[in-house]
């Protein structure tokens, strides 16, 4: 149910609840940082100690791999071959940015299927495009082809080169292998000059100055173990003999202290005042007086130093208390007061603005008077450039301003006509424009001779008059339709084409 | 909305720890506003006896069951429940803290003080809302899940005859927002409403004395 209550009075304190907030996420904040700080030694220890170690372990895997495809190489009465295939392997790592702990076991498995160096050499760098092609690392597809090499070409299939199982079967592995390099010849060339292939000599760089350090360290371990083959077990045996001496260390300091325990307690009961403590003789001299005088005035200033500090910290807070005190004061002042209702009222922004300055300036909030001001006087700046650009604008040319000589001559045309009066008859007589004899003629004319006559009477006016007889509309529908009647009735019927709209009689 | 009176709670805190005296005395003057209208809000409280007698018996039931019953009405309880406080709140959500208030706390005389504030008639029905054949039922509270249909407007309407629903602060003419009825009620929205805004200012004024004793008496500005 919600509250049922009418809050008379109230206070905002939002405002407290932010700052604390605002204290305790920057609190953590600062221990979360000496935290990482605290961290960042032992993290960092930690680390190259884990990069030794990864280091040592990288080239011992290396060095594995490689004595492993030496014997290999061995085994197959191709020793010869080793430094060939080690250059070999050195450059296709470079050429192609794939590691040799990639290389090596791909080549192994072509070399002990195969048995032959140069046809290894030559399925390596197929597989190296296929691989580049599929996406497949080189080691599956060098796998894949020295299946295919011994005629299970069932794995060929997958990567697309355009045979069927039985095509596969088929074919020899020579032209399966040609069809390949067709398909896919330079893509290995072709990825490592892309950025993901420069990405991947970075990395083969990277493995390799790794394999390199793990070998410095291997190496220096083994000279403080004397040096040469036997350099690396005489430092296990000297490991070995240093941890049982620790080992020995430990118990028989326990056993010293033990012993010694046993001693002082048979020295406290047993004989006693053997350990008492000597009585101080009187040995002080003025010289030695005098400084422990001066080392207990000395002692003496600095307690009071103390003091005065401890006290001028308490002035120092009673003082800002006070302030505070002081500051919850003035907000009952009237004048805030009546800031306070001006600002709630209907203001514009410029007279808000001024309003706030005044309450800034009231409350002592310097900050917000300074930055207020600073508005109030842009606007004003503001304010007067506007002026000035307006007094500046040229003046604009009034688009009616041609129409007051036009209404002027208006004017005085009307006053002209205005001002003309028609002959009396003493002055004279009256002009009467004579009509146009020949065209009332020719109209008489085109209606036949005698059918109208045109006469003038004395005052000039213009009479024409029309001969025959004038019907009304009533009378000669009924004319005509006598007339059609009686030529129907006389064997002259009329004809009404409906089509052609034509009226026959 | 209640006036803010800012820096008030900082007053009050100083008054207590350097003026006890005038703490006390504040307290006093602000107590002595809101006393008035509090014994008028009482006043409003029916007596028991004229309310519907069902909501005024004590279930038979009550003691047996595991749920909360509909809360019965009883006068004396129901003015009980209407009181000021004077001490400061705790910070609502919105960061406000409440210096003195008028309360109606007893379930009894909430139901009274606001019924009808949102349906006038009453709660529409199971039955008009989905119909007497449906087979849903609604277990929320926005439906009358009494079999009399009439239920709420009789109850609504037995209360507005014993008191009409006042809202004590009116929508004003240019208001801006959405208006509310929050602020509408039969016992102390309504005294709030007949005071004119006259306990506001009295509270207002002693606190704003307060600070003024307080200033003359520290020398504080």
């Amino acid at each position: 149910m919600a509250d049922l209550k009418i809050d008379i009075a109230s206070v905002f304190s939002g405002k407290k609840a932010f700052n604390d907030a605002a204290k305790s996420t920057i609190g953590l904040n600062n221990q979360v940082k000496t935290l990482a700080k605290s961290y960042l030694g032992l993290f960092t220890a930690q680390q190259l100690g884990r990069r030794a170690f990864s280091a040592a372990k990288a080239f011992a895997a290396d060095d594995k791999a490689a004595r492993t495809l030496s014997k290999s190489l061995d085994n197959l009465g191709l020793a010869f071959a080793d430094p060939s295939v080690r250059t070999f392997i050195a450059d296709l790592e470079k050429q192609f940015g794939v590691l040799d702990d990639q290389l090596r076991p791909a080549f192994q498995r072509l070399l002990t299927t195969t048995g032959d160096v140069a046809k290894s050499q030559s399925l390596l760098k197929t597989a190296l495009d296929l691989s580049a092609a599929s996406g497949q690392d080189v080691v599956s597809v060098a796998g894949d082809l020295s299946k295919g090499y011994v005629g299970q070409t069932r794995a060929l299939a997958k990567y697309g080169i355009g045979l069927t199982q039985a095509q596969l079967k088929a074919m020899s592995f020579e032209e399966v292998q040609t069809r390949i390099n067709d398909l896919f010849g330079g893509q290995a060339q072709i990825a490592v000059n892309t950025y993901a292939g420069s990405f991947d000599k970075l990395t083969v760089a990277s493995k390799n100055a790794q394999e390199t350090i793990g070998k410095g360290l291997v190496d220096a371990l083994s000279i403080l173990g004397g040096g040469g083959q036997g350099g690396l077990d005489n430092i296990i045996t000297k490991i070995d003999n240093a941890a049982n001496a620790m080992s020995s260390f430990a118990t028989n300091t326990a056993k010293a202290f033990k012993l010694l325990d046993t001693i002082l307690n048979l020295q406290f009961t047993k004989i006693p005042g053997i350990f008492a403590k000597p009585k101080a003789k009187a040995t002080i001299t003025p010289a030695v007086a005098a400084e422990l005088s001066k080392a207990a005035a000395e002692k003496a200033a600095a307690k009071r130093a103390k003091e005065q500090a401890a006290l001028t910290k308490k002035n120092t807070a009673a003082i800002k208390e006070q302030t505070a005190l002081q500051k919850a004061g003035t907000l009952f002042d009237v004048e805030q007061t009546q800031i306070i209702a001006a600002l709630k009222g209907k203001i514009t922004d410029e007279e808000r603005k001024r309003l706030e300055l005044q309450l800034a300036i009231l409350t002592g909030n310097t900050s917000e008077a300074s930055k207020l001001a600073g508005e109030i006087a842009k606007a004003q700046g503001l304010t007067s450039q506007l002026t000035a650009y307006l007094s500046d604008l040229p003046k604009a040319s009034n688009p009616f301003s041609a129409w007051a000589s036009y209404l002027d001559m208006i004017e005085a045309q009307a006053r002209r006509i205005a001002s003309i009066t028609p002959k009396t008859a003493g002055e004279g007589s009256p002009v009467i424009p004579s009509y146009n004899g020949a065209a009332i003629d020719a109209i008489t004319s085109s209606y036949g001779g005698g059918a109208t006559s045109v006469r003038a009477d004395a005052a000039g006016n213009v009479n024409v008059y029309v001969g025959g007889s004038v019907v009304s509309e009533g009378d000669l529908i009924d004319a005509i339709s006598n007339g059609l009647l009686n030529r129907s009735l006389s064997g002259s019927p009329s004809a009404i084409g409906r089509l052609k709209g034509s009226f026959a009689g | 909305m209640p006036v803010e009176l800012k820096g008030a709670d900082k007053l009050r805190k100083a008054l207590k720890q350097f003026e006890p005296d005038l703490a006390k005395q504040t307290n006093k003057e602000m107590a002595a506003a809101l006393n008035p209208i509090t014994n008028k809000a009482r006043g409003f409280m029916p007596a028991s006896d004229s309310m519907l007698s069902g909501w005024t018996k004590a279930s038979s039931s009550t003691e047996s069951t595991n749920y909360r019953h509909f809360p019965k009405y009883d006068q004396t309880e129901a003015k009980r429940g209407v009181k000021y406080s004077i001490s400061p709140s705790r910070p609502n959500k919105r960061g406000f803290v409440s210096l003195a208030r008028i309360i109606n706390s007893s379930a009894g005389g909430a139901i009274y003080e606001t019924s009808g504030r949102k349906n006038p008639n009453g709660q529409p029905s199971q039955a008009s809302t989905r119909g007497i054949y449906s087979d849903y039922i609604d277990t929320s509270n926005k439906v009358n899940k009494s079999l009399n249909p009439n239920a709420g407007r009789q109850f609504i309407a037995r209360a507005n005859a014993l008191g009409s629903l006042v809202n004590a602060r009116p929508r004003q003419e240019g208001q801006v927002g959405r208006s509310t009825r929050k602020m509408t009620g039969r016992v102390i929205f309504r005294a709030f409403s007949e005071d004119q805004g006259k306990v506001t200012a009295a509270v207002v004024k002693a606190i704003e004395g307060s600070a003024d004793k307080f200033r003359a008496r520290t020398g504080v500005k």
